[in-house]
């Protein structure tokens, strides 16, 4: 190992290095490229047409810590807020946070105390479904925590930013994006890990 | 005044079976009791809810 790249650091064979050595080398690169990125793409999932409910199995595991949760695109039937439950928990959830009309300037409070749901998690829009959410320790005994942010691809609608935790020690492999009203068609939902 | 759902605007926008559920990459109708729960669920609720303020 003769070199190391720029940005992440990650160690690199030069030409005049041994060929016998070859696999070796290329052991420690795919072992210092699984260490150092940052964050890590789990899996995908395409939503379907018509759908109230989508539950992404296998998303969280020993793996990583704390995770980020993207679901763009798509369309839904009507205005909506979407919401994110963990496993088949549908109780606990509490959230805090605020947000703001895009075209008019006063800050709305939100919050939830021991809700069915994280409530604003994302949006949803006949322009297109918005959630991005970092969840934190999901798949711990411990209390979950998520930081959501709350926007729209519908350009009536908010941007903000919400918090909250799930009060109990339950660890979960999966999770459920629920539409407040109407349904959601289409788009994807992709699933990251924080490296550690 | 608020504008919410009622059921009859909510049985003709979502007749039973145009509403589905989906785990993995399993897309379900919705079955006929879970699709009334689902129904009355949603009568009363605002038709811009807290996401959909309009500016």
């Amino acid at each position: 190992m003769a070199g190391t790249t720029t940005k992440m650091g990650i160690q690199y064979p030069t030409g005049t290095d041994y060929v016998k050595d070859g696999a070796t080398a290329m052991q420690t690169l795919a072992t210092n490229v699984d260490n150092k990125s940052g964050l890590v793409f789990i899996k995908s999932q395409a939503v379907g047409a018509g759908v109230t409910t989508v539950t992404v199995n296998a998303a969280f595991s020993t793996n990583f810590d704390n995770y980020r949760i993207i679901y763009m695109g798509g369309s839904a039937s009507t205005f909506s807020d979407l919401w994110l439950r963990l496993g088949v928990t549908a109780t606990g959830y509490y959230m805090g946070g605020s947000f703001t009309a895009y075209n008019a300037g006063a800050v709305t409070a939100v919050s939830t105390g021991l809700a069915a749901q994280w409530t604003y998690s994302g949006i949803g829009d006949p322009a297109g479904n918005a959630l991005s959410v970092d969840v934190f320790q999901p798949y711990l005994a411990d209390q979950s925590g998520i930081a959501s942010s709350f926007f729209s691809l519908g350009n009536t609608r908010v941007g903000g930013a919400v918090y909250g935790v799930l009060n109990n020690t339950t660890s979960y492999t999966a999770f459920t994006i629920l539409a407040s009203a109407g349904t959601i068609t289409g788009g994807t939902i992709r699933v990251y890990g924080y490296n550690q | 005044m608020e504008d919410v759902w009622t059921e009859a605007e909510l049985i003709e926008a979502y007749p039973l079976g145009s509403v589905f559920v989906q785990v993995d990459d399993d897309v379900e109708p919705m079955p006929e009791a879970e699709w009334e729960t689902w129904i009355a669920g949603q009568v009363g609720m605002p038709k811009h809810p807290v996401g959909a303020v309009e500016g």
